[in-house]
């Protein structure tokens, strides 16, 4: 690695270096080390976007759904068991519940196999959707009163008590697994087709982890999240914080290392191929969409994996705390900014981007305290009360702008891919 | 009888308001994409600026309404169009077209109008704050009830002033696209574009001309669609994502660049998601004598729970993709 | 020289397709462009019609510098082009695709649709049927027709009857020398190396993005080296 080559590389992280020293000297290393550690599980996030638009191209518009499930899965297998539920008649009951879903599926399943007695065409499919819509009809309505039961008697089911770092993989798997239908159903098609699914499937994971009080506390939120360092109670903020950054980090780095091989690997450069030229790609035999799918499922678990590691470290799992803006849009600039399809560019953009969204806030605040002295000395205006709300919901503006500014001055991002020089 | 009456009130009326508004996003969006070769994220946010547009509109001039006999801000919708028709073609030139002339892969719009959604959502938040606002803080909000002649009803069928305004004017921009689309050279050039891009440009086919005007009534639609809804309902600013999926749902049920088909779409998606929500066990009820005895009819029979609506056009837009994903109305672009 | 582009290079961005081809045509002319697939004949015609831009060279029309003009105002001055592929607009009428190629038209053209109509009998029957669900001559027919709606002096066709039944093909070629005998140029590029030079009143033949020969029709169908090499003999 000499010097010139990688001048970019060195000049962008080293001013990255300085904003750092300069946000400890004004912040404290408390804050630094926080927002360092959040800029690393975003960098998973946004190596998992990499390898989906830019080794693929593929639109992934649902972030915020892989990381919910990420962050419950985690917490579910990391919090503490709860015993009033276990000992509870819910429990019962929703092992009851769990055992009718499963003859309902098997009736489905026989079902799609009907046309070994002889019904098939638009007679079976007809049938499939009828017994479907009366199987959801079944399943929501002896949900209702099993739930009722648990949220009555013991609030939520709890977790498991299992190791964090268990959950943070389970709930890489976990994103992984939805991924794969998703991407089962849109993957032949346009890329428009999979950023709608995503978007979709994002909300509604928001919603059923946001209504479903039974599994997630709802808006009573479940808190404290395990760590699998020692936590702030234990061994005061700044070690705590640094221990977990210096875990996040170590994940970066080998994920970095991985994917990096990955790419170079015949297998990358593979993907580079279908990725810049589908036709060319295609008369050379090779499977597309299974190629694609790979991909999209490979960095959808990455996003379920960050998005594990970025709820652990928040300590709280508050479902109405996903938003598309902080866990999809967020991670679509820093991989547009960073260049796209560039591991080292993906990390970069994460923690530049991560820095400036957090400096957003007290720059914002500013203005706009600005904006309302001097707009009711010079102008008499009486500013709304909530004008400071306002102005830190406006940072979205930001974050709308960079990316089509992006888009149309730095295509390839700050650091774009360097194909020829990579071998 | 009377479970009747609750029946066609929530699941027919509500469903034809919701459809409609469905339909209506659904035409831009549909068109924009056969058309543009994008989906465009910005739609519903365009739809959210339409209605804020009106808001402000009807609180500059808010004389105009009882003088009219109808609600200010569906009397201003005129305005409201023309700015944010205006807007539209303004967005593209500055954020679509320098993509378009360098020739990006069409997803990189479909990026581009998420950072426009992004933009709008922040200016809307800044000018407008995220409380809910009403239209009619100093008008009535008329509503009709009409009785039903039958001995044994006591409901009434329920209708306000806003739904009735927004099923008339769907039928008139139906009616006026229609025309537009088949006997204007321009509404012609439209469908030759959405057809066959590169042929339109080899014909001469003014092809900067057709995107404007194609914006132009995305922008029309979105104002009135957006402005019905905030009329119906009431104005907040996060509809966005929430609106987004159903409009979407909606054009590739239809098949994309099929205007129709959008309508369609729209209609299904809308009455999908009431019968879903509607609560079943309203009309058991009636029947409850003619059960055994062990059958309880629970209090709440429903497909999917209020808060999972967005379900429906979610499984609506799988089942169609995985099952002829051109749409009913075999669309153009897969 | 109606139409005169000089020494042409141009490309999809890596390497040049064309390097450095030549072509003119006189009104009234047949010039016909042969060549073996991926000869960048497509690409030629193209060039001449501006839809990717030149590296190198230029297009004149009439002695008049196109070079820099874009394809829709090329329209304006006179050049109809029809596409080698999917050249009709399927879910429009027969009817809607002929006025889309009038579309720069001012005046009232029902008249040269009425012309179309007797120059392609076929296509007055199916005045309002979609174009999509036309034969496949039909919708060559449909293409030409919408190219010749703008009265255009060159019309540039892109491989006019590949895949036609011989009678179409003689149909077509028939309607062609119509169209050249009224003082039109055509420029076409052909698969049917033979039938097309018959009718050549000039002949390009081109290879890997060069010019091999140019001469009359007549001289190329007897040259041996061209019979050898792209008549199949
Ligand atoms: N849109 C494009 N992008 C990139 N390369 C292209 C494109 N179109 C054509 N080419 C390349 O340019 C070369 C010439 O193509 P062209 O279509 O001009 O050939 P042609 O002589 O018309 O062949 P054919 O007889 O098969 O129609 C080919 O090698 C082809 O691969
Ligand atoms: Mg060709």
């Amino acid at each position: 690695m000499n010097f010139r080559r990688y001048q970019r590389e060195y000049l962008f992280f080293a001013s990255v270096g300085v904003a750092v020293v300069l946000i400890v000297l004004n912040f404290g290393d408390a804050y630094a080390l926080r927002m360092l550690a959040e800029a690393a599980c975003y960098a998973i996030l946004a190596l998992g976007l990499t390898i989906q638009w830019g080794y693929a191209g593929l639109f992934n518009a649902g972030g915020m759904g892989f990381v919910a499930i990420g962050g419950y899965i985690t917490m579910l297998i990391a919090f503490p068991v709860n015993h009033d539920f276990w000992g509870s008649e819910g429990a019962a009951a929703l092992g009851e519940f769990l055992l009718e879903m499963l003859v309902v599926v098997a009736v489905v399943i026989g079902i799609t196999q009907i046309h070994r007695i002889g019904i098939r065409g638009k007679l079976k499919v007809i049938l499939i959707l009828i017994a479907l819509v009366i199987a959801f009809f079944v399943f929501n309505n002896q949900l209702v009163p099993v739930a009722r039961l648990i949220e009555r008697e013991s609030g939520f089911i709890g977790g498991l008590g299992l190791p964090v770092m268990l959950g943070w993989i389970a709930g890489g798997l976990a994103a992984a697994f939805v991924a794969y239908w998703i991407g089962k159903a849109c993957l032949g098609l346009r890329a428009d087709y999979l950023a709608i699914a995503t978007l979709g499937i994002a909300e509604i994971i928001k919603a059923i982890l946001k209504n479903a009080d039974w599994l997630t506390r709802g808006t009573l939120t479940v808190s404290p999240l395990p760590w699998p360092v020692p936590t702030p109670n234990d061994i005061g903020f700044v070690a705590a914080r640094a221990a977990y950054l210096a875990l996040t980090a170590i994940l970066v780095a080998v994920l970095f290392v991985l994917l990096q091989r990955a790419y170079r690997a015949p297998w990358g450069r593979m993907m580079r191929a279908i990725r810049d030229d589908e036709v060319a790609a295609a008369a050379m035999g090779k499977d597309i969409n299974l190629r694609r799918l790979q991909m999209f499922v490979l960095g959808s678990g990455l996003i379920g994996f960050g998005g594990a590691v970025l709820i652990s470290f928040s300590r709280i799992f508050d479902p109405s705390g996903f938003t598309p803006l902080k866990h999809t849009f967020l991670v679509w600039v820093m991989v547009l900014v960073g260049g796209a399809a560039n591991n080292l560019g993906a990390i970069f953009g994460a923690v530049a981007v991560y820095i400036i969204w957090l400096m957003g806030e007290p720059i914002m605040l500013f203005l706009f305290e600005n904006v309302r002295l001097y707009g009711s000395l010079w102008f008499d205006w009486q500013a709304p009360d909530d004008l400071m709300a306002r102005a830190l919901q406006a940072r979205v503006f930001f974050i709308g702008l960079t990316i089509t500014l992006a888009l149309r001055f730095v295509p390839n991002g700050l650091i774009p891919e360097r194909i020829g020089r990579i071998n | 009888m009377n479970e009747l009456i609750f029946f066609i009130n929530k699941v027919l009326i509500s469903g034809s308001i919701i459809g409609s508004i469905y339909a209506l996003g659904a035409i831009g969006v549909t068109l924009v994409f056969g058309i543009l070769r994008f989906a465009n994220f910005s739609h519903a946010d365009l739809m959210t600026s339409g209605a804020y547009l009106s808001f402000v509109f009807a609180a500059l001039l808010p004389g105009l309404g009882p003088v009219i006999g109808l609600p200010t801000g569906f009397v201003v919708l005129p305005l409201s169009i023309l700015f944010l028709a205006a807007f539209a073609v303004t967005i593209d030139v500055m954020f679509y077209r320098p993509l378009r002339k360098r020739n990006v892969r069409p997803v990189m719009l479909l990026v581009a109008s998420l950072g426009v959604t992004l933009m709008l959502h922040g200016v809307i938040r800044l000018f407008a704050g995220t409380s809910p606002r009403t239209f009619f803080a100093e008008q009535n909000k008329d509503v009709f009830r009409i009785d039903v002649p039958f001995e044994t009803t006591t409901r009434d069928l329920i209708i306000s002033e806003p739904q009735v305004l927004l099923i008339i004017t769907t039928i008139i921009c139906i009616v006026s696209l229609h025309q537009f689309l088949t006997r204007t050279r321009l509404g012609k050039a439209m469908r030759a574009m959405s057809d066959n891009s590169e042929l339109a440009l080899v014909s001469g086919i003014n092809t900067d001309k057709v995107v404007q005007a194609t914006w132009v009534i995305a922008g029309t639609l979105a104002a009135i669609a957006g402005t019905l809804l905030a009329l119906d309902v009431v104005l907040k600013p996060d509809l966005s994502f929430n609106l987004l999926l159903p409009i979407f749902a909606a054009a590739i049920v239809g098949g994309i660049g099929r205007p129709y088909g959008a309508i369609a779409g729209g209609l299904l998606v809308g009455f999908s998601e009431t019968l879903a929500v509607f609560n079943w066990s309203v009309l058991l009820r009636p029947f409850a004598e003619y059960f055994p005895e062990w059958v309880e009819i629970p209090s709440r029979l429903n497909f999917v729970p209020t808060e999972y609506k967005i379900i429906v056009p979610f499984v609506i837009l799988i089942a169609v993709l995985i099952w002829r994903p051109t749409g009913i109305f075999r669309g153009q672009v897969i | 020289m109606l139409i005169n582009a000089i020494n042409l290079v141009a490309g999809y961005g890596g390497e040049p397709v064309l390097r450095g081809v030549n072509f003119a045509i006189d009104s009234g002319d047949i010039g016909v462009i042969v060549g073996p697939n991926g000869a960048g004949k497509t690409t030629a015609l193209k060039s001449i019609f501006g839809l990717i831009r030149l590296s190198k060279g230029s297009v004149q029309l009439e002695g008049e510098d196109i070079t820099n003009v874009p394809p829709d105002r090329r329209v304006r001055l006179g050049i109809g082009y029809v596409t080698q592929e999917r050249n009709v607009f399927p879910s429009l009428t027969v009817r809607e695709n002929l006025e889309m190629g009038a579309f720069i038209r001012k005046d009232k053209f029902s008249p040269v649709i009425d012309n179309m109509f007797e120059l392609f009998p076929p296509l007055a029957q199916k005045a309002d049927d979609v174009a999509g669900q036309l034969s496949g001559g039909q919708r060559q027919m449909v293409a030409i027709a919408r190219a010749l709606m703008v009265s255009p002096r060159l019309l540039l066709l892109d491989e006019p009857t590949v895949g036609l039944s011989p009678a179409f093909v003689s149909e077509i070629v028939d309607r062609i020398l119509t169209i050249a005998r009224s003082g039109v140029g055509v420029l076409i590029v052909e698969q049917n190396a033979k039938r097309a030079l018959e009718i050549a009143d000039i002949g390009f033949v081109l290879a890997s993005g060069k010019n091999l020969f140019t001469d009359s029709g007549k001289n190329l169908l007897n040259d041996p080296e061209v019979a050898k090499s792209f008549l199949g003999g």
